[in-house]
């Protein structure tokens, strides 16, 4: 389903320029001219490199927390707190929906509706920052019961992997934060908005993620 | 010659052959069944699929991409043919 989505939107993109490059080329008077358009645009082609290859960085680092999982006779070991899982259950619930905003930024942008774009992308950036608050929140509470970095090798994987993700959606921040700029300014019109479907992209990978770390590092 | 390479050879053979003289495993550091095993099992075996889902997933959208664009295309040259010939037509008649 996701793939699928995937490619309407690719086609999408694709027959925008198609009909800007065939305006281009034809000059209004001349005989019609097929442009030779590619069928991905290099900034979607970037992000999925990108992706892939944070999609490897964060196998590493559950490769790693599955050996020390996997190999302990007790887990949480003796004398460490044990990870909040009901707050971060609903945190996790936050960021879920931020991805359904980012999603309705990307439709906005389709239907033509230019205001909802960056409407819809001040609320994933809101939800992605009260997700940060919250997190950053329990962090420091697992700190003063002693959980820290240095306290096991489960601390060291708790801070590695939520600390790895958490930074990921600071950059998510930042760039979310470019695009609502960018769209505030006019940038993004019904034909163009690469830069909206990209933000998707990004913020989609960070969401998706984290049921996976979630479920490895608070559940199981 | 030939005696000088079979002496350097013999014994990289023999390590190959009786790897825990040669001791080289590095992880050969628990038995069968135990738990570190499985953990480093699991953690291999995940770590070596994860490049092929990874790139194996890019591809099947490469792959649905192009075909739609392919179908597009066709679609695209059957309306310019067409229009290519309103074309030709307007200008001959001028």
């Amino acid at each position: 389903m996701a793939t699928g989505s995937l490619a309407r939107k690719l086609d999408d993109t694709a027959a925008a320029v198609t009909a800007t490059a065939r305006r281009e080329f034809s000059g209004g008077g001349g005989p019609p001219v097929r442009p030779n358009v590619p069928i991905l645009s290099n900034a979607r082609l970037a992000v999925i490199m990108l992706l892939g290859a944070e999609l490897m960085f964060f196998a590493g680092l559950i490769g790693a927390f599955l050996v020390f999982r996997l190999s302990a006779q007790v887990w949480p070991p003796p004398f460490q707190p044990r990870l909040p899982l009901g707050v971060t259950g609903v945190n996790t619930v936050i960021l879920l929906f931020s991805a359904l905003t980012v999603h309705w930024a990307v439709g906005a942008a389709r239907s033509g509706a230019i205001a909802g774009i960056a409407r819809h992308l001040a609320w994933t950036a809101l939800l992605g920052a009260a997700f940060l608050l919250i997190q950053g929140y329990e962090w420091l509470r697992m700190i003063h019961f002693g959980l820290t970095t240095s306290s096991s090798v489960y601390g060291g994987l708790f801070y590695t992997l939520i600390g790895a993700h958490g930074a990921h959606v600071i950059g998510g921040l930042i760039w979310l934060s470019v695009v609502l700029w960018q769209s505030k300014r006019g940038r993004f019109t019904k034909k163009d908005f690469v830069g909206v479907q990209t933000t998707r992209m990004y913020w989609t990978f960070v969401v998706a993620l984290w049921p996976v770390l979630y479920g490895l590092v608070y559940v199981y | 010659m030939f005696i000088k390479k079979r002496v350097l050879i013999a014994p990289s053979i023999a390590a190959m052959i009786l790897p825990a003289v040669a001791q080289a495993c590095s992880v050969c550091f628990s038995g069968d069944d135990d738990a570190v095993t499985h953990a480093f099992n699991w953690s291999v075996g995940f770590l070596l699929a994860a490049p092929y889902v990874i790139a194996g997933t890019i591809a099947g959208c490469l792959v649905i991409a192009y075909r739609k664009a392919a179908a597009r295309r066709a679609a695209l040259e059957e309306q310019e043919a067409s229009d290519a010939l309103i074309w030709t037509q307007e200008e001959s008649a001028k």
